[in-house]
């Protein structure tokens, strides 16, 4: 095989190290959707070309001498594939589960009379969208903690925000970049910076509908003091994120937003790498899989 | 983005019905339709807000109590207490770690408290 059966691995490599700047940089609505592609391509272009490799195990010897173009494969690169192959299916397999079985308990509360707002009696602070199983379907949930907390700005906001992540369907984006990591461990800062930038959407659909930048970053403040306050006094999970809520609120204060397209194009040449790399070594593995069919 | 802070957009319908029912609920008690026009906090007409009352009740998410003219309104509560078993049942899945579920903010550590409050200090002086 030549480098190309590696390169998969290097791009998700190089996707997971940069991730962080790159998302902040990012153009939120934009930046999640080709972010969430790179995910699914480098981890799909992984698992084939690990799966090229750990098949090589099996005989790779007489089709090396033939070829003098490849270079073999140590059978400990194979074995690592194959160990890498198992470990993503057990990982994938138990995603898709937590995934179903999410979407059941989801499907109780969107199935609950009412509007698009489900007010949830409940006094801790808590508030998210529910998606639907179509376009402009899915709930906003929020609990009456969450509502004495904020001022009617921050509640326009705070409705504005999980509104837009119905509508611009983020649940699609979140579930694939979930997938892509659980075949992909190195794909998991990939998979946060999605959510990052959903979030990031979101704020700006707050923004449009809020008319102020300013009101959704406090409304943002608000919410998390509240939230925390509660969790100090309840065991109320905290959340773990590489990306938090200062981040989102810099982003709403800064004079002038910095999204850069030309980030855009590195992701995407990042994943078209990948996509050739996979092709590439998909056309060593059949002549492989020739010449020893012919010996 | 100083453009977009200049005109407000039109809210729509579905918007609209949010922030009064929520509105409703953040309140201690029934409000009259002025008292909820007020309570939304912006400019919007008290014709609009009737009317978003209106719906509301018919879809039984409000109550509506006392004689028509000067009926106060409050949220039905029934929905909303199967709701919150609901939730924790959701919650108690471990959705929200999967990142599946989108919530609008993560607790604060206390470095982030700190950070949170130089972020808006520095702008709004
Ligand atoms: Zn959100």
């Amino acid at each position: 095989m030549t480098v190309s059966v590696y390169l998969p691995l290097l791009v998700s490599v190089v996707l997971a190290v940069s991730v962080r700047p790159l998302a902040k940089a990012l153009p939120p609505r934009l930046g999640l959707w080709v972010l969430t592609a790179a995910a699914v391509i480098a981890g799909v272009g992984t698992v084939w070309t690990s799966l090229l490799l750990g098949s090589l195990l099996v005989d790779d010897i007489p089709a090396f001498d033939a070829a003098e173009r490849l270079v073999p494969v140590d059978d400990m690169m194979s074995l690592g594939a194959a160990a890498f192959l198992g470990t993503g299916a057990v990982r994938s397999c138990l995603a898709v589960r937590r995934l179903l079985h999410t979407r059941r308990r989801l499907r109780r509360l969107n199935a609950m009379p009412g509007g698009e707002l489900l007010v949830v009696a409940d006094p801790r602070p808590d508030a998210f969208a529910v998606p639907g199983s179509r376009a402009g379907g899915g709930r906003v949930v929020v609990t009456q903690g969450m509502l004495r907390a904020l001022d009617a700005g921050q509640r326009r906001a705070l409705i504005a925000h999980e509104r837009t992540h119905l509508r611009a369907r983020h649940s699609i984006a979140l579930s694939l970049a979930e997938l892509a990591a659980a075949m992909n461990p190195l794909l998991v800062p990939v998979r946060r910076a999605v959510g990052f930038l959903s979030e990031r959407d979101a704020d700006e659909g707050a923004v449009a509908v809020a008319g102020s930048r300013r009101l959704v970053a406090e409304a943002l403040a608000a919410a998390a003091r509240a939230r925390s306050a509660s969790a100090a006094a309840s065991p109320l999970a905290p959340g773990f994120h590489q990306f938090g809520v200062v981040d989102r609120v810099s982003a709403l204060l800064a004079p002038e937003p910095v999204t850069r397209l030309r980030h855009v194009w590195i992701v995407g040449a990042m994943t078209l790498l990948a996509v050739g790399a996979a092709f590439d070594a998909t056309r060593d593995f059949a002549w492989i899989v020739q010449i020893l069919l012919r010996h | 983005m100083a453009r977009r802070d200049a005109a407000r957009p039109r809210r729509s319908a579905g918007q609209l019905e949010g922030e009064i029912l929520s509105a409703l609920w953040a309140a201690d008690g029934p409000m009259t339709a002025i008292e909820v026009q007020a309570a939304v906090g912006d400019d919007l007409a008290y014709n609009t807000v009737h009317t978003i009352l209106t719906r509301l009740h018919c879809k039984g998410q409000v109550h509506r109590l006392g004689p028509a003219g000067r009926s106060t309104y409050k949220p039905a509560k029934g929905a909303a207490e199967v709701a919150a078993e609901q939730m924790r049942a959701v919650l108690d899945t471990g959705a929200d770690r999967g990142e599946i579920l989108m919530r609008f903010v993560s607790t604060l550590g206390a470095a982030e408290e700190a950070a949170l409050r130089a972020a808006l200090d520095a702008e709004g002086s």
